[in-house]
């Protein structure tokens, strides 16, 4: 397939586990740890999904999940939103902001694998 | 010539033995037992230098002369201290209410805080004391003589001596008691305890020389009574007037004289006093007067026709041979002597440097009260100075005088002086329309008088007033000749003075008062001193704003010394609610203010310095409102409305900031659950995801194993120690915990952090190691950890290019020690200073990988240690204080 | 400061027209208080109506006559004194004070 996965989270244990799972599954993987420096590298690499983290060093995933909104060329591009913050207000907030899916950590690697999948496939 | 020697020395041993006395005095001061130093009892005793060596020497010679005419100086104050309650009573009460410290403060204050009715009484006082301190003088030196003539020695020259002598001695006593420190409420244990002392030997000498003359040289009450009728004063002779006019003239001089003013009021610490002073004072005044006739009478039968009978009390015994008789009668004058002009000089010095030298000094230093430089060395110089001028001017009187007039009459010229402080005085005290004008106008008209036909005629006729001018009165105006004024001839002099300068003062005060229209200060000060009862005292209310709180600080420091001044402005801050920092300068404490520091330097200064720094008018729009409300009731009122709806302010203003305070902790509880879930599930994500991969992949390289397994080993610590730390504190809140106390080195503690936090070699530590060198008996493993925490915090958060911490250790209050742990970058803002401590309080939205629990765990580590951990702002850095307590530290580790 | 300390004299007098019965007996022992100098000063006036008699009289009635007043007078201040603090420390007593209304 070879379709790229840009992993944005500062946790570099959980950065392991999904580039793991992921790069099995043939996925092309990069990764950014800076929520400040998020969106550049997501014009620079123009992946074709996002694994968006919420809890970000600079900027919080939400902000940068609605800058990616509200530019044109981006307004399409999958997303999902990753957090650690379990509870439901997290969930609505992600989806009014537009995020494609909404996963909280901890998850198990199945269903990350085919949430990945569904996006590309939609 | 030996009897001269044993004078001399047992002179100096009594006056070694008063020094011994004021020194004690001041030591149990010192050490708080002002209690007993302040009993009614000294305060009575103390009264006593109303009875001077004009009352010891004079009051027989006088007796001799004028037969019971003596009694008028004492009844007059007996009838005064008796009917305490109509004026004693309320002078005491705004004496104290005002923080007054002489007369000439009473007045001024009472007028508006007037400087030029300040500057008049102070130089009335200081004139109209002088010819009283001369008369002091005079009396030792001639008592002195008496000794001297029956060794057949002495004469003319060597009676100067002695009065120089004595004078600079007196000075030097007086200055060294009265002048030791700068009380704010010029109170002097040391001096009031030794003129107690002087007052029990003078009337133990005077009743000692009475009974002898009674019992041991007349032969009893009756034949004494007997003696009496068949001597030259065997009948009652009286002039109505005199009597009368003496009997009002001493009265009125109890209350006005500098010295009266300074024991009665001043000196008073206990209004209650008054009620022992009002029965035992007039006992003591009738005691001391009650051997005066027999003895002048012994006097005037046994010894020689030229004898001076102002001598009579030291000459009876020796002519008898009772040398150690007339010894202790000496030392009785002498008491009386000394404790007057103690006591006056330090009423009018503190006169003098209080409405003379330091509005003086106000006005030439620019810049005014805030400028730098100590005020409380000047002030005390300045009182050195004018008690050392005081006495100089009794000398110099003494001289001039030539020591030739009766005791008395110079006694009888300065009572007349200060009583013309009289009508000012009471009628500030009890006519709200007294106004300034009249108070001024008064004086100088009762003082032109009481000068030109009583104070420069006492010099005697030709000194200073030319025999014509006496005789025909000035340019041959005889209406304006001394002792017949206004045509009124064959008047006793003594009556005709009092006659005319206090009806012509009262009048002149009466009529003017009625005339002018006083100042609103004036009138405000005017309620509080006659409604003295009904008002809690605020004499005047200074409207703020403008008035920079630092500045006052600055001023009341150099007047009232730093310690008082820092507790003074710490208590008026607790009062407004803002402990910890400096007061507003709201009125309530300006005028608080203004009186402590009026203690030190009189009310018109106090409330100048004040006015200097507060800037503006003196007197604010509420104040004019007050005045012009009439009805004490109604200021009583609003004055409680007013401090009500402060009081409401100030609690309502509590309540927002707890509000405040407690939805930010409910915010901050809220936020506990979102955060601790984000703790618990970050590590447990990695944990299942890499023991899924574990499970499902079968194709992994032993190494990916290895490190696969390890990171969820790691994960699974991280969660371990999350929850321990949760543990600990809830432990540790709950104070369900056990110490392990044991012996140990702040050194170790604290390398053994260092060691545990990762080592010196994340970031630099600057240690104190010598400073370290203190033995612990705590927890020591606690304590590590609070040092671990604060390092790991270090670590984290410093955010300087070249993190650095240091650990600094200073003694800390209440014999503790202070660990300051202090890094180099950026600190904590100032909004979250207060937060820290909190659990889950980060300092940023930066992870860098802490829970937020261990500040908190550190402030409860340190509670249970019973000292304490606080944040010090403004140390160029994120700052912790670890201030441990005294008992936490041991001398043998 | 001490002018703002519980005023237990004039003061009330005027705040409040209504008193209890127990301020009543120390009310007259003020008044007592404030009358004790103008009877001395009246006794102590007195002598000077002996000057009009036609025999003279000797010192020794005078110094009885005088001493006498004075030793009434201190006598009286005493007593007087004593009552004052007993009955300021009374009206201290809030249940003493009621007791003593009770039984008036």
């Amino acid at each position: 397939m070879g379709k790229s996965v840009l992993l944005i989270e500062d946790e570099p244990n959980i950065v392991e586990a999904i580039s793991f799972i992921l790069s099995r599954d043939g996925w092309k993987v990069s990764t950014h740890a800076n929520g400040q420096t998020a969106l550049a590298r997501i014009m620079e690499t123009q992946p074709d999904v996002i694994i968006l983290d919420v809890m970000l060093p600079g900027a919080s995933g939400y902000d940068i999940l609605s800058s990616l909104r509200s530019e044109p060329k981006t307004r399409e591009l999958p997303v999902l939103v990753l957090t650690a913050h379990g509870q439901d207000r997290n969930r609505e907030m992600a989806e009014e902001m537009g995020a494609s899916r909404f996963m909280t950590k901890p998850f198990s690697n199945v269903d990350m694998l085919e949430a990945v999948r569904s996006l590309v496939a939609s | 010539m030996a009897t001269l020697n044993v004078l001399v020395a047992v002179c100096l041993a009594y006056v070694a033995f008063l020094f011994g006395v004021a020194f004690m005095a001041e030591r149990a001061a010192l050490r708080g037992r002002v209690r007993w130093l302040r009993s009614p009892v000294v305060y009575t005793l103390s009264l006593s230098i109303y009875c001077t060596a004009w009352t010891f020497y004079g009051a027989v010679g006088y007796a001799a002369r004028s037969g019971l005419e003596y009694l008028t100086i004492y009844i007059g104050p007996t009838l005064i201290m008796v009917g305490w309650w109509w004026v004693l009573r309320k002078m005491v009460r705004v004496g104290r209410a005002q923080r007054v410290t002489s007369v000439a403060d009473l007045i001024s204050s009472r007028y508006g805080k007037s400087t030029i009715l300040a500057i008049l009484v102070t130089t009335m006082a200081v004139v109209g004391t002088t010819p009283y301190i001369a008369l002091q003088l005079q009396s030792v030196t001639l008592s002195f003589a008496a000794f001297a003539d029956t060794t057949e020695l002495g004469g003319a020259g060597n009676s100067r001596w002695t009065a120089l002598w004595l004078a600079v001695g007196l000075a030097l006593f007086t200055i060294l008691f009265g002048t030791r420190n700068l009380d704010a409420n010029e109170r002097h244990h040391g001096v009031v305890m030794a003129i107690a002392v002087e007052a029990v030997v003078k009337l133990f000498a005077l009743l000692a020389v009475g009974l002898f003359v009674v019992w041991g040289m007349s032969g009893g009450a009756g034949a004494m009574l007997e003696r009496i009728d068949a001597s030259d004063i065997g009948t009652w002779q009286m002039q109505g007037g005199r009597w009368a006019g003496l009997i009002f003239l001493s009265a009125a001089a109890f209350l006005t004289l500098p010295r009266m003013f300074q024991v009665l009021v001043v000196e008073n610490d206990n209004e209650d006093h008054l009620r022992l002073a009002s029965w035992a004072f007039p006992t003591y005044l009738m005691l001391m007067s009650l051997f005066v006739v027999p003895i002048a009478v012994a006097g005037l039968t046994h010894l020689p026709q030229d004898a001076n009978p102002d001598l009579f009390v030291l000459t009876v015994p020796l002519s008898q041979g009772q040398t150690g008789l007339a010894m202790l009668s000496f030392l009785g004058g002498f008491s009386s002597a000394t404790s007057m002009v103690i006591v006056a000089a330090i009423a009018l010095s503190t006169m003098v440097s209080n409405h003379i030298v330091m509005p003086i000094w106000l006005r030439v230093a620019h810049g005014g009260a805030s400028m730098p430089g100590d005020v409380r060395t000047l002030v005390l110089m300045s009182r050195r100075v004018a008690i050392a001028v005081v006495v100089l001017l009794g000398y110099i009187y003494y001289r001039f005088s030539g020591g030739g007039a009766a005791l008395a009459a110079i006694g009888l010229v300065a009572f007349a002086g200060v009583a013309q402080f009289l009508p000012v005085m009471l009628g500030g005290l009890f006519w709200r329309g007294a106004t300034r004008a009249g108070a001024i106008s008064g004086l100088v008209t009762g003082f032109s008088v009481w000068t030109w036909s009583m104070f420069l005629p006492s010099f005697g006729s030709g000194e200073i007033l030319p025999s014509h001018v006496l005789d025909a009165g000035p340019w041959g105006l005889s209406w304006l000749r001394p002792h017949a004024l206004f045509g009124i001839d064959g008047l006793d002099p003594l009556v005709h003075t009092i006659l005319w300068s206090i009806s012509l003062n009262t009048l002149v005060f009466v009529l003017v008062s009625l005339g002018s229209f006083p100042s609103p200060l004036e009138r405000l000060q005017g309620a509080q001193f006659v409604d003295v009862f009904l008002h809690s005292a605020r004499p005047q209310s200074w409207s703020g704003g403008a008035a920079q709180s630092e500045d006052l600080l600055v001023m009341a420091q150099r007047i009232l010394g730093p310690a008082e001044a820092q507790a003074l402005f710490r208590r008026a801050a607790a009062k407004q609610g803002l402990a910890g920092y400096l007061p507003e300068p709201e009125p309530d404490f300006l005028n608080e203010l203004e009186r402590e520091l009026s203690g030190s330097v009189g009310a018109a200064t106090a409330h100048a310095m004040v006015g200097q720094i507060v800037g503006g008018a003196s007197v604010s729009v509420n104040d004019l409102m007050a005045v012009a409300d009439e009805t004490a009731q109604i200021m009583e009122y609003s004055t409680q409305l007013e401090s009500k709806s402060k009081e409401l302010t100030r609690t309502a203003r509590q309540l927002r900031e707890a509000n405040e305070k407690l939805t930010a902790l409910s915010v901050q509880k809220d936020a506990f659950l979102s955060q601790i879930s984000h703790e618990l599930r970050t590590p447990m994500t990695s944990i299942r995801a890499f023991s899924e991969i574990l499970r499902d992949s079968d194709d992994l390289k032993p190494a990916e194993k290895a490190r696969y397994a390890s990171i969820i080993h790691n994960e699974a610590v991280r969660l371990t120690r999350l929850l321990d730390d949760l543990l600990n504190l809830s432990v540790l809140e709950s104070g369900q915990i056990n110490m392990n106390m044991e012996h140990g080195t702040l050194r170790d503690v604290l390398d053994h952090a260092v060691a545990a936090a990762g080592g010196a070699g994340i970031l630099p530590i600057r240690r104190d190691p010598e400073n370290e060198e203190v033995g612990l008996w705590t927890d020591l493993d606690r304590l590590a950890q609070v040092f671990i925490n604060l390092i790991a915090n270090a670590q984290k958060y410093c955010d300087s290019p070249q993190p650095e911490l240091r650990i600094l250790v200073k003694p800390g209050l209440g014999g503790g020690i202070d660990v300051d742990v202090v890094d180099n970058g950026s600190g904590i803002p100032h909004d979250r200073q207060e937060m820290v401590f909190e659990k889950f309080a980060r300092v940023s939205d930066h992870d860098a990988g802490g829970a937020g629990l261990g500040l908190a765990i550190c402030r409860e580590i340190m509670m249970r240690l019973g000292g304490q951990i606080t944040y010090l702002p403004g140390q160029g850095g994120a700052a912790f204080r670890v201030s441990l307590p005294a008992e936490a530290l041991a001398t043998s580790a | 400061m001490s002018g703002a300390e519980q005023d237990e004299g004039g003061g009330q007098e005027r705040v409040s027209a209504f008193m209890g019965r127990s301020k009543y007996p120390r009310r007259r022992l003020i008044d007592a208080i404030r009358f004790l100098p103008l009877l001395g000063l009246g006794l102590w006036f007195l002598p000077l109506l002996w000057n009009a008699r036609a025999d003279e009289t000797p010192m020794s009635h005078a110094i009885l006559y005088v001493f006498g007043v004075w030793l009434m007078l201190v006598v009286a201040a005493g007593f007087l004194a004593v009552l004052v603090a007993r009955l300021n420390s009374d009206t201290d007593d809030p249940v003493q004070e009621n007791g003593l209304t009770k039984r008036l």
